[in-house]
């Protein structure tokens, strides 16, 4: 500006408008401004009103410029610790599903080994049952040669006894052929009651005889 | 030109003035702020509140149930051989078995579940019902529980016994009806059942859906119907001792004996 206006060009300034052309000594036109004094500002040509209008929309806008920075600032330390949460809440995720996955495995493998156990257990209880039942015909045979044994022991006593009581009877009717082979040497009547008491001695043993037959043949 | 510009900028302050208000308002009174998260639980897994606990039902550490353990096979050896029949205990040394499975007996053994042999120290027949109570040396595992009642016609019950001496056995079948006793043996009514019986399981007991004792089997038909004796005739049999008398165990003198019978099956 300065290049274009002339040294003591103060009283060529135009009043209004500020700016003007005029012609120089080559004819040239030059368009001279004119310096801005004080209170001819841009704000100062504002009125003082629509000024003061202006201040307050500014800082309000201002206000809510600042306002708005922190609330975007506040919004993204918010979504940072969001975002660090469902990081967290995906590993958490991630080693519970892993712990899930290590426990169904566990679970499929105890119930393999329960299934195992229940057929050994029941394995198991058939051998018990078979072995009871086996134990107990045993025990039956056991009583049942228990008594077969004293019932021969009770036979062979018996025969025994009929034996001894056969014997006895042919001795006696031995002895009866001596006295009958001397009879004059006895009194017929005491020949007469030794023969009748070998009688029922013979009798007698005849009967154990025939019941000791019968119980052989039972 | 100014009083054209004025009413702009008034509108446009209240427009920025009632933006902010709105937004501040919006974002504040409308709660739809984003806050911080809350901290997270360190964790995810519920703290029991107590141990699981297993039920072990009517089972034994063997994995026999009760019935069976409380179920003996009876030997009684007789005078002229050996029968067996079937008894179950109603408490730790008393077992209620038939009166015709302990008779003419000189020695009664009962053999359990898992193949223990027990002596019986005392037995006793009564002649109201073909009932005999018997005595243990050595106290059984398990024992039964009496039902309350009768059973009725149409309940299912479920027998547990030694069909002809052998392996111990578990039938199903249901309730008939009463009837009077076929073998006149019983001076009150019995229960016919389809509960399929032999030989042997004379004494089995008859147990309800609860497992309770509900009837004594002492006997079968050729339509393959079994009896058995009503758990109220054992109760009462249970309560008046009176009813009981002891069962001889002497055997009468025969020379030679009599020769044993094999095995016979009541």
């Amino acid at each position: 500006m300065s290049d274009s206006t002339p040294p003591g060009g103060a009283g060529l300034q135009s009043p209004s408008p500020s700016t003007g052309s005029i012609r120089n000594p080559s004819n040239e036109e030059t368009t001279v401004l004119t310096p801005v004094g004080t209170g001819t500002s841009p704000i100062d040509r504002i009125p003082l009103s629509h000024r003061k209008r202006w201040i307050v929309v500014t800082t309000l806008l201002s206000m809510l410029l600042v306002a708005a920075i922190a609330f975007i600032v506040y919004l993204w330390d918010v979504s940072r610790a969001w975002e660090d949460q469902v990081a967290q809440l995906d590993a958490t995720s991630h080693d519970l599903g892993e712990r899930l996955a290590a426990e169904q495995s566990e679970v499929v493998r105890l119930q393999q080994q329960l299934d195992i156990t229940t057929e050994q257990l029941a394995t198991a209880q058939k051998r018990i049952t078979e072995l009871a039942d086996l134990n107990a015909r045993t025990g039956d045979d056991v009583q049942y040669y228990v008594q077969e044994i004293n019932r021969q022991r009770e036979l062979a006593t018996m025969g025994s006894t009929v034996a001894a009581a056969l014997n006895r009877c042919v001795e006696g009717q031995q002895q009866l052929v001596v006295y009958i082979r001397n009879a004059a040497n006895y009194d017929p009547a005491e020949l007469a009651e030794y023969e009748a008491t070998l009688k029922r001695l013979c009798d007698s043993a005849v009967a154990a005889n025939v019941t000791f037959q019968q119980a052989l043949t039972q | 030109m100014t009083t054209m510009a004025r009413p702009v900028t008034t509108a446009l302050e209240r427009a920025v003035a009632s933006a902010a208000l709105a937004g501040t308002l919006a974002l504040t009174g409308c709660g739809v702020v984003p806050t911080y998260p809350e901290p997270l639980i360190t964790d995810y897994v519920p703290t029991a509140v107590a141990a699981p606990q297993i039920d072990r039902g009517s089972l034994s550490p063997d994995g026999f149930s009760a019935a069976q353990r409380m179920t003996v096979r009876v030997r009684n050896i007789g005078c002229s051989g050996l029968t067996t029949g079937t008894g179950f205990a109603v408490d730790p040394y008393t077992l209620v078995t038939n009166r015709h499975v302990v008779q003419a007996s000189r020695q009664i053994e009962v053999t359990t579940y898992d193949g223990r042999t027990i002596s019986i120290t005392t037995a006793a027949v009564t002649t109201v019902a073909d009932l005999a109570i018997v005595t243990s040396e050595e106290p059984m595992s398990a024992w039964s529980t009496l039902a309350a009642d009768d059973p009725v016609e149409g309940d299912s019950i479920t027998v547990v016994g030694y069909p002809r001496g052998r392996q111990l056995t578990t039938v199903t079948g249901m309730v008939i009806g009463t009837t009077p006793d076929p073998l006149g043996a019983s001076s009150g009514p019995v229960y016919a059942t389809t509960a399929p019986v032999e030989p042997g399981s004379s004494g089995s007991p008859a147990l309800n859906e609860a497992g309770e004792v509900v009837g004594v089997i002492y006997a079968k038909n050729d339509a393959e119907q079994s009896f058995m004796i009503p758990v109220s005739t054992l109760r009462t049999l249970l309560d008046e001792e009176g009813l009981l008398q002891p069962q001889p165990t002497e055997c009468p003198t025969t020379p030679g004996g009599f020769a044993p019978e094999r095995i016979v099956v009541d």
